[in-house]
């Protein structure tokens, strides 16, 4: 334990603290050392004031920290000491921490606080009076008044403060300012009225007396003073003449609406049932041929309608509490302003609920039938839809695949296997017309009935289903009738396809043998590709890539060792994390040659040179491998001499040594 | 450190010394010292050579002076990484409150960090230089409305103490009675500059406003 408290003294130098001693005498100074010695534990501060006298009672927690001229150095005895206490300290933060010299952030109340000794507690504010000067006015008188009748010319002078004046006063500055030079010369006779006359209007105006509490805290007549106006109420928030009348959708009469709407507000008045607006609504929904900024206008008017009817509700029920805001909604009970939420119909008029889309039972027949009728003239009919098309497409390029990756070993077996596979397929194979023809499908959950076969049915081939009041999940089932078999059957063991974002793009060039088509990421079942058929294509002429030997054989051994993991020459080419197996270890210090395509290195073998080359040195460990990624020499003799487009052959198991050696941990 | 089987029970009874031991190390203690004063905070280290325990409290206090005031201001747990350490020596434990093992078991403490001697130092120097700067503002014997007329002035003018006058700027002397008669300089302007802002100053304190 006794180097956790050192590291706390070394921790500390540097920091403000607190010593206290036996008598209850406390120092504060800047840790300098301390002195451990078996049982005693003495402390030196540098800047030291004495903060409390020992002796008395404990110190006064509110006294200000005294502002003594410190004492350069302070060396407090062990025997003496009692306790240390250092505030905020970066305990944690030593390693890697901000930048030295203590710390460049420094924060205006740590450079406020230490003068004073006042700390961070609020200090006593004290209102600003304005000096004697002459001149200055205190906060509340106004500096500019009305100017002066007849003097249109003089711009800014008043009795109160004239610039102009005090500056050629104090400074003898002669100010050749025309206010009209800047502005339309103002004819004070042509207003109509006689100055007096608009005096006295002003005036008038200017005493009345208001309700609104903002214009009178302006005039000076003092408000009184509500205990349920807050300080926002008072000084900021705009008040509504009438909170009842004007809900802020009135507004939008004037705005969007047309000679009805200005009865609107008449009859939100009446209370008018709210039986008629829903059916005018639905009304309004289900006669969808109506333009889309015609039925948008209606809308908006209906909802106007129904707000004000709501509002006026609210209304007719009770009254703003007393002293409360009046632009509140005022309703005493409801949440939400104004709209009672226990009536259902106008909250059903309202139609939040936009993600389920509610229509009626006849249209939803009709237009279906429409949708059977439409299918069944292009049942026979040359023209297909082009989402069926693309789907009778898409079938057929995976059975194309399929055959040629020979899967052709479970041909012919249905896919009798469970339901997470059919569901699959069902999902994969998108949704048939017939399914989106079904009216359980379309708004259905997941209770599609897979097809019974995944086959590719072409069921635009077939009629159309039944009616869709019928619910008729057999209908994408008896897809595959008429049907030629398909050999397609899934593969239990095949490995999951996990998307390597890593990944280049691959673009075959030579594919001498390999059948294989690159295929497409997105319509690939989890069916991986298999390793074999994923032409790997070399560079044909290739120059060895020279190597260093004896000098540093750190780096390019590495440079080498990871192009050997990540192309390993004479193997199958595995995107590392594509069939699930593990990655290359990771090497610390190595980069990831994922951007390396076609290799730069040559990968195939460590040092092949051509014949005559001067090898210098002594050859690394093994061929030319990192002596962790060393690769038993089998290995090497296998693949291909240089020059020679290295094609796939038949996968190699990984070198066993990929999995389980790790390089030693680098030492920093 | 050996695994934790089983430490103190919660609560104690008051002991005259209790030693905490080295077993509980990362508990939270919260204790009363023989000042009277309490303390809560986290074990850090528990050092029997010394005879000391190392108290780790989690973020920083807001107090206005000084660490006593611990007693009447709970911990507020500042999120800024800032901790506070109490180095305290175990006779001085009076009475142990509460004892809490650490919530997580087994406990294993952490290795320490290693500490940047080199970071220390700065800060050590730069304290130590701040210091002094502050040192130099305080004037010996000197009155203390002297001394609130001297930090009025320093707030925007360049002063220092020098025996009991006031030097501004490298230039203007301002001796006792520090008014503004007394101020002698010899550009003019900056005199004059300096005159007025002591004026200022001057009944500002005997106005008896703010001085911060």
């Amino acid at each position: 334990m006794h180097d956790r408290l050192l590291f706390i003294f070394q921790n500390l130098v540097g920091y403000n603290v607190s010593v206290q001693l036996k008598d209850g005498t406390v120092y504060e100074g800047i840790f300098h050392t301390a002195h451990v010695e078996r049982q005693e534990v003495s402390i030196v501060l540098q800047m030291a004031i004495l903060i409390h006298e020992g002796g008395g009672g404990p110190p006064d927690p509110n006294k200000p920290r005294p502002r003594l001229v410190p004492t350069k150095s302070v060396v407090l005895q062990a025997k003496d000491f009692v306790q240390v206490t250092a505030k905020d300290v970066a305990l944690f933060n030593q390693v890697g921490g901000s930048s030295s010299a203590g710390s460049d952030l420094v924060t205006d109340s740590s450079l406020g606080s230490r003068q004073k000794g006042a700390g961070k507690v609020g200090r006593e504010l004290v209102a600003w009076q304005p000096d004697e000067d002459d001149g200055a006015v205190a906060l509340e008188d106004s500096l500019v008044s009305m100017p002066p009748p007849g003097r249109g010319g003089g711009g800014g002078r008043n009795e109160a403060w004239d610039q102009f004046r005090v500056n050629s006063e104090s400074f003898g500055v002669q100010s050749t300012f025309d206010e009209n030079l800047y502005t339309t010369r103002l004819d004070v006779g042509e207003g109509g009225i006689s100055e007096q006359e608009a005096e006295r209007i002003a005036r008038e105006i200017e005493q009345s007396s208001t309700s609104n509490p903002h214009v009178a805290e302006e005039r000076g007549q003092v408000v009184g003073l509500d205990e349920n106006m807050d300080e926002e109420d008072r000084f900021s928030s705009v008040v509504r003449a009438d909170a009842s009348k004007e809900t802020f959708d009135s507004r939008n009469d004037a705005t969007f609406g047309d000679e009805d709407s200005s009865e609107a507000p008449k009859d939100a008045w009446s209370s008018g049932p709210p039986s008629m607006v829903s059916q005018e609504r639905a009304a309004s929904v289900a006669s969808g041929s109506r333009g889309s900024a015609e039925s948008q206008e209606a809308q908006s008017r209906e909802h106007v309608r129904l707000r004000l009817h709501m509002g006026a509700g609210a209304q007719t029920k009770g009254k703003p509490a007393a002293g409360q805001p009046s632009f509140l909604p005022s309703s005493k009970w409801a949440p939400v302003g104004g709209v009672q939420v226990g009536n259902a119909d106008q909250l059903q008029a309202l139609n939040l609920d936009t993600a389920r889309v509610e229509v009626p039972e006849e249209v939803y027949r009709d237009f279906h039938a429409f949708k059977d009728k439409q299918y069944q003239e292009s049942a026979g009919g040359a023209r297909q839809p082009a989402r069926v098309e693309q789907t009778q497409r898409m079938r057929a390029f995976s059975q194309e695949m399929q055959l040629r990756e020979g899967v052709a070993a479970s041909a012919g077996q249905p896919p009798a296997s469970g339901e997470p596979k059919q569901e699959y397929d069902v999902k994969w194979v998108g949704k048939t017309p017939a399914d989106a023809m079904s009216p359980t499908a379309s708004g259905a959950s997941a209770a599609q009935k897979p097809a019974a076969v995944p086959a590719p049915a072409s069921p635009t081939a077939k009629p159309p289903p039944q009616p869709p009041t019928s619910a008729a999940p057999t209908s994408t089932s008896e897809a595959p009738k008429e049907e030629k078999k398909s050999t397609f059957t899934f593969n239990i063991n095949a490995k999951p396809f996990t998307l390597n974002v890593n990944a280049k793009e691959f673009t075959p060039t030579f594919t001498p043998a390999a059948p294989a088509v690159p295929r497409p990421a997105a319509p690939a079942p989890a069916q991986p590709p298999p390793v074999t058929h994923v032409p790997f294509v070399m560079q044909p002429t290739m120059p060895p890539q020279p190597h260093m030997y004896g000098g540093v054989p750190g780096q390019p051994m590495m440079q080498y060792a990871v192009a050997q993991t990540a192309y390993i020459p004479g193997h199958a080419y595995q995107v590392p994390g594509q069939h699930g197996q593990p990655r290359p270890p990771y090497r610390h210090g190595q980069q990831q040659v994922v951007s390396q395509y076609p290799p730069a290195v040559h990968v195939a073998q460590p040092p092949q040179y051509p014949p005559g080359t001067v090898l210098v040195g002594t050859p690394p460990v093994g061929p030319g491998m990192h002596p962790a990624a060393a690769r038993p020499q089998a290995h090497m003799h296998a693949a291909p001499p240089p020059g020679t487009p290295v094609v796939m052959a038949p996968p190699m198991p990984p070198p066993p040594v990929e999995d389980g050696e790790q390089p030693p941990p680098p030492s920093i | 450190m050996s695994a934790w089987d089983g430490g103190p029970p919660k609560s104690m009874a008051a002991e005259v010394a209790f030693h905490f031991t080295d077993q509980q190390v990362g508990y939270k203690a919260h204790f009363r010292s023989t000042f009277g004063e309490t303390i809560k905070g986290e074990i850090f280290a528990v050092d029997k050579t010394t005879n000391c325990v190392i108290i780790h409290i989690h973020g920083t206090q807001l107090e206005c002076a000084d660490l006593f005031l611990l007693i009447s201001h709970p911990y507020e747990k500042g999120e800024n990484g800032l901790s506070t350490i109490r180095v305290l020596k175990m006779n001085f434990v009076k009475e142990v409150l509460e004892l809490e093992r650490p919530t997580s078991e087994p406990f294993v403490l952490a290795p320490l960090p290693p500490v940047d001697e080199v970071r220390c130092l700065q800060r050590e120097t730069a304290a130590v230089k701040a210091a002094e700067e502050d040192a130099k503002k305080i004037g010996v014997g000197v009155s203390e409305v002297a001394q609130h007329i001297f930090d009025g002035l320093a707030k925007t003018l360049p002063c220092k103490w020098e025996g009991k006058s006031i030097i501004v700027m490298d230039e203007v002397v301002i001796t006792e009675p520090y008014t503004p008669e007394h101020a002698k300089g010899p550009n003019q302007q900056v005199l004059q500059r300096v005159q007025k802002v002591l004026e200022g100053e001057r009944q500002r304190v005997e106005r008896g406003g703010a001085t911060i």
